[in-house]
């Protein structure tokens, strides 16, 4: 081993003491956020669930199982859809950063993070960029299953409109998952998530009718408010209950609240 | 029970009545039927369960505030005297009341003008409907009028107080009222008859709406009888209940009798209007006196065993209590343009009431508790409300500051990082106590010491991870809470995981990012002999081949200085070996080296300066060698005759104990002391020798440092 080579690029004087090229910063938010994604990638417990349950959800209940429904009221089959879309955009923000952040704070790695001279708030955008890749990726899976199957009648404008609305909604759900993360220990935190995640999605009213009391509380969800600016951005009339600029100003309200309480936690957490 | 804990339960239930009031106000855009432009708006989600809720704290909120106001006044009038008394109000009462309305008025106006804009269209705002006359004295008072209905209670109650003495010479009078008091408050007759006086006065009235209970005067100068009698009897009761203070334990006592009296009562209040709507006018005949009845008892009895249940469970003084007790003031005086305003802008959401009513609640209390902390808290708003203004941080983290930055100015080039003073406490534990400690350039530092010594905390402190209590810490020239400064040190910690799914290149690579110049991942490697683990995931290596890979995470930024926490643990003796290899040659390349460790060895091998750490001190610190020395001392036990004392005098003997029939020596050279043993005494059984270990060590050592 040639070791004496490797050592004189080692002393102090070969070292730039200048400030870190914007190039190497840039750089650096980026290899932070390839990695995140290839770790949650190569996660199965994580990345089979949120590939595949969508799609198979929406095969199963929004396609076979409500297909008499849909016949009698076409809107529905695309109220439906964009249903699974939303279910497939919460994922990853909600249980993918709620889990991994509450695993990686149990094993000191954020505590590496914040003693290694990582970039600021790098973590965090690699795993906004994480769910939001994934987000994408569910959304064009549906799309392509409903457009191969004959199901949906979307331009590619709306689709684009749909994949764009669905990764930046997913944001606020990162937040929710952040501020589970922050708290929740790592053997928790599955449980507490999916105590947020679940109730979420069926009380939200994206899969099928609530009984009327219910029906108020939709609003308390931000899973409903994301499908209201789904439904919306796909042009699909009827299955509009609240304008989208207010859907749109709860969502940021929660993104900003819970984001902003998740960050003190952490920020607390010395 | 002493006074000053009545002062905090009582204190405690003025600011629940002010803010019972915000809830209520809040509640009012959502009574069923009320007729628009009556309140800034009229909600399009209304719900009886808020009115009949609304009606019922409404009953007793503005008494139980009168009340308690009642016996404060006695308590600022016996300790100020009449001029004082007057001072003090003028002040916070009088102040606030002509302020406030010339500030709170126009924003009142301007919200309720935005609401009848929403309800009626803009065209309204144009072509104003005629108004009705005004009858003498009318002014818009607004829910300042309680300041003001206040200030004439005290003079009454004060003019009164006057006549009295004057009159009462010999105190007969007093002593008969007070004993009425004393009866009434020792059983329930307090709240049966309190009532009496303003249900006569409510009865006669002309205009008496059920919503409304005792008029709310706030729109004429001229004293209303009703309200006059009605909160007048409220202070006068505070105000005689102060003269004999001690019948706050009845009241105490009595607190779940008069919750069940207040229930019945209130009961009793809603049967006897049934049928009829809450805005609709109390109906004339029996009902009307059966619903005057109820409506004192229920009022009084809520009052009292509100102030009850507050004299039981909050007489401890608490932080959050008396903040909010503090803030309460000003939430009330400037609540009702902000509660308005959102229940306006929520006015025509096609909502359910039972999200935009905790929503109006929840945003006014958001902006309100947010306008107390930073405008009037601090300043001297919080100081004419309250009688004291609170400093909005405390002031010793800006002197902590001050001297962090004189610090990082004094260091030198040649110390790349510094403990100077540090103290660190985790709770009750003092984890580092007082320390000084300094890393020169290009030395290697072994930190030395039993575990919990304080060793993993104070390289906490030097990379940020941890703030001192105490001290300062520098690194590189400056606080290491700043990217610059870490960007020139490598670490590796105990007790981390890195990404489990990565693979060790990946790692590298990542790692490296951060470094304006770092080395690629194979040289990396190469130098740290982990090439063979390149495209291994971390989370499938053993121990020892983590801790290599966090070595060479920790020097692939190029470091100036390197933080290795216990570097070895986990180690086979060849890998070892190999790292030590490593840290020499760094070393000689001019990086500087801080290094934890509790095997002797390891600093021995590498180490240019050790420092012993023990119970969170430095207890020893010195060259290699003189470590050595310390540790080289050996333990010598037999079963011996020979004295303590004169084996003491023996050359390299540090100490010796006796210890029943064994004597213990401690000795340098324990060679020739054994030997010295056994010719002194050849009945010398059951010898032994042992080393000290680097724990006897410190043990001694902090023994000695004690």
């Amino acid at each position: 081993m040639n070791t004496s080579v490797t050592l004189t690029s080692l002393a102090p004087e070969a070292a730039v003491i200048a400030p870190m090229p914007p190039s190497r910063l840039v750089y650096s938010y980026f290899v932070e956020a390839k990695y995140e994604f290839l770790k949650m990638l190569r996660t199965p417990a994580f990345s089979a669930p949120v590939l595949v349950l969508p799609v198979v959800m929406y095969l199963m209940f929004g396609l076979l199982m409500s297909r008499d429904a849909v016949a009698a009221n076409p809107g529905l089959g695309t109220y439906l859809f964009c249903g699974y879309a939303v279910f497939g955009a919460t994922f990853p923000g909600l249980l993918g950063i709620g889990i991994s952040v509450a695993l990686e704070r149990d094993a000191g790695f954020l505590k590496l993070k914040r003693a290694l001279p990582a970039p600021p708030g790098a973590y965090l955008l690699a795993k906004m960029l994480m769910a939001m890749l994934f987000a994408a990726i569910t959304t064009t899976s549906l799309v392509i299953t409903a457009a191969l199957l004959g199901k949906l009648s979307l331009s590619v404008p709306q689709a684009a409109a749909l994949t764009a609305t669905l990764m930046i909604g997913t944001l606020p759900m990162c937040a929710i998952g952040l501020l589970i993360g922050s708290y929740a220990t790592g053997s928790a935190a599955p449980a507490v998530a999916n105590l947020v995640f679940l109730p979420m999605m069926w009380l939200s009213g994206l899969f099928f009718p609530l009984p009327a009391f219910m029906q108020k509380w939709v609003v308390v969800w931000p899973a409903f408010h994301l499908d209201q600016l789904a439904v919306a951005a796909v042009g699909l009339k009827g299955f509009r209950f609240m304008p989208p600029l207010m859907c749109l100003g709860v969502l940021a309200g929660v993104t900003v609240l819970f984001g902003g309480l998740a960050l003190r936690r952490l920020a607390q957490a010395k | 029970m002493n006074t000053e804990n009545r002062v905090h339960a009582l204190d405690a239930v003025r600011a629940f009545a002010l803010l019972l009031g915000v809830a209520f106000h809040a509640a009012i855009s959502f009574v069923p039927g009320m007729p628009p432009g009556v309140w800034a708006i009229a909600d399009n989600s209304p719900s009886a369960a808020i009115a009949n809720v609304a009606f019922v704290a409404h009953l007793f909120r503005m008494t139980l505030f009168f009340f308690i106001a009642g016996y404060f006044a006695r308590l600022l009038f016996q300790r100020r005297g009449l001029g004082g008394f007057w001072a003090n109000r003028s002040q916070r009462i009088l102040v606030p009341l002509i302020v406030g309305w010339i500030v709170l008025f126009p924003a009142i106006s301007a919200v309720w003008l935005w609401g009848i804009a929403k309800t009626f269209g803009p065209a309204v705002l144009a072509n104003p409907p005629p108004r009705p006359a005004q009858p003498f004295g009318a002014f818009p008072l607004t829910h300042l009028w309680f300041l003001y209905y206040l200030m004439l209670l005290y003079v009454i109650v004060l003019a009164a107080r006057t006549v009295v003495v004057a009159a009462d010479r010999n105190g007969r009078v007093r002593a008969a009222v007070d004993k009425a008091v004393r009866a009434s408050l020792n059983g329930y007759w307090a709240a049966l008859l309190l009532g009496v006086p303003v249900a006569l006065c409510l009865n006669a009235r002309e205009q008496w709406t059920i919503f409304q209970g005792i008029p709310t005067p706030d729109s004429n100068l001229i004293p209303q009888l009703a309200s006059l009698v009605g909160y007048g009897v409220a202070v006068l009761l505070g105000w005689l209940l102060h003269r004999q203070a001690d019948l706050l334990a009845s009241i105490q006592k009595r607190w779940i009798g008069h919750l069940v009296l207040a229930a019945v009562a209130t009961a009793a209040c809603f049967w006897a209007v049934r049928g009829h709507g809450l805005l609709s006018p109390v109906p004339r005949g029996a009902a009307r006196v059966e619903f005057a009845l109820a409506f004192g008892v229920a009022s009084w009895s809520w009052v009292l065993a509100i102030t009850g249940f507050a004299l039981q469970f909050f007489s401890q003084e608490s932080r959050v209590r008396r903040y909010v007790a503090d803030s309460s003031y000003w939430l009330y005086l400037a609540h009702l343009p902000i509660v308005a305003a959102f229940q306006v802008w929520v006015g025509r959401w096609p909502l359910h009431w039972s999200v935009k009513y905790p929503l109006v609640l929840g945003l006014s209390l958001a902006v309100l508790f947010a306008s107390y902390h930073l405008l009037v808290r601090p300043t001297f708003i919080g100081k004419v409300l309250n009688g004291r203004k609170y400093p909005l941080r405390a002031p010793r983290n800006t002197a902590r500051a001050a001297v962090a930055t004189i610090a990082a100015a004094a260091s030198t080039n040649s110390v790349v990082a510094e403990l100077r003073g540090a103290t660190k406490r985790f709770g009750k534990v003092v984890a580092l106590d007082n320390v000084d400690l300094q890393v020169k350039r290009g030395e290697l530092l072994a930190v030395l010491g039993p575990n919990g010594a304080g060793k993993t905390t104070a390289i906490g402190l030097w990379l940020g991870l941890l703030a001192p209590d105490q001290g300062t810490v520098t690194l590189m020239g400056g606080p290491p809470s700043e990217i610059e400064r870490r960007r020139r040190v490598g670490v590796m910690m105990q007790e981390v995981e890195l990404g489990r799914e990565m693979r060790v290149r990946e790692l590298l690579e990542l790692t490296g990012s951060y470094y304006p110049n770092p080395l690629t991942p194979a040289q990396a490697m190469e130098l740290t002999r982990t090439t063979p683990l390149a495209s291994r995931r971390y989370s499938k290596l053993s121990g020892g081949q983590k801790r290599q890979v966090q070595f060479a995470l920790a020097l692939c930024g190029r470091p100036e200085l390197l933080f290795l926490d216990e570097p070895t643990v986990g180690l086979d003796v060849q890998s070892r070996e190999a790292m030590w290899a490593a840290i020499r040659e760094l070393i000689a390349r001019g990086c500087s080296i801080v290094l934890t460790t509790h095997y002797l060895e390891e600093a021995e091998a590498l180490a240019d300066r050790v420092v012993v750490l023990a119970k969170s001190r430095v207890i020893a610190s010195g060259s290699v060698d003189e470590m050595r020395s310390i540790v080289a001392r050996r333990q010598i036990i037999c079963e011996t005759q020979i004295a303590a004392e004169t084996a003491r005098e023996w050359p390299g003997v540090v100490d010796a104990q006796r210890d029943g029939q064994r004597l213990r020596i401690t000795a340098f050279d324990a060679e020739a002391v054994v030997r010295r043993l056994l010719d002194a005494d050849h009945q010398l059984k059951n010898l032994e020798v042992r080393q000290a270990g680097l724990a006897e060590a410190f043990t001694e050592l902090t023994k000695e440092a004690a």
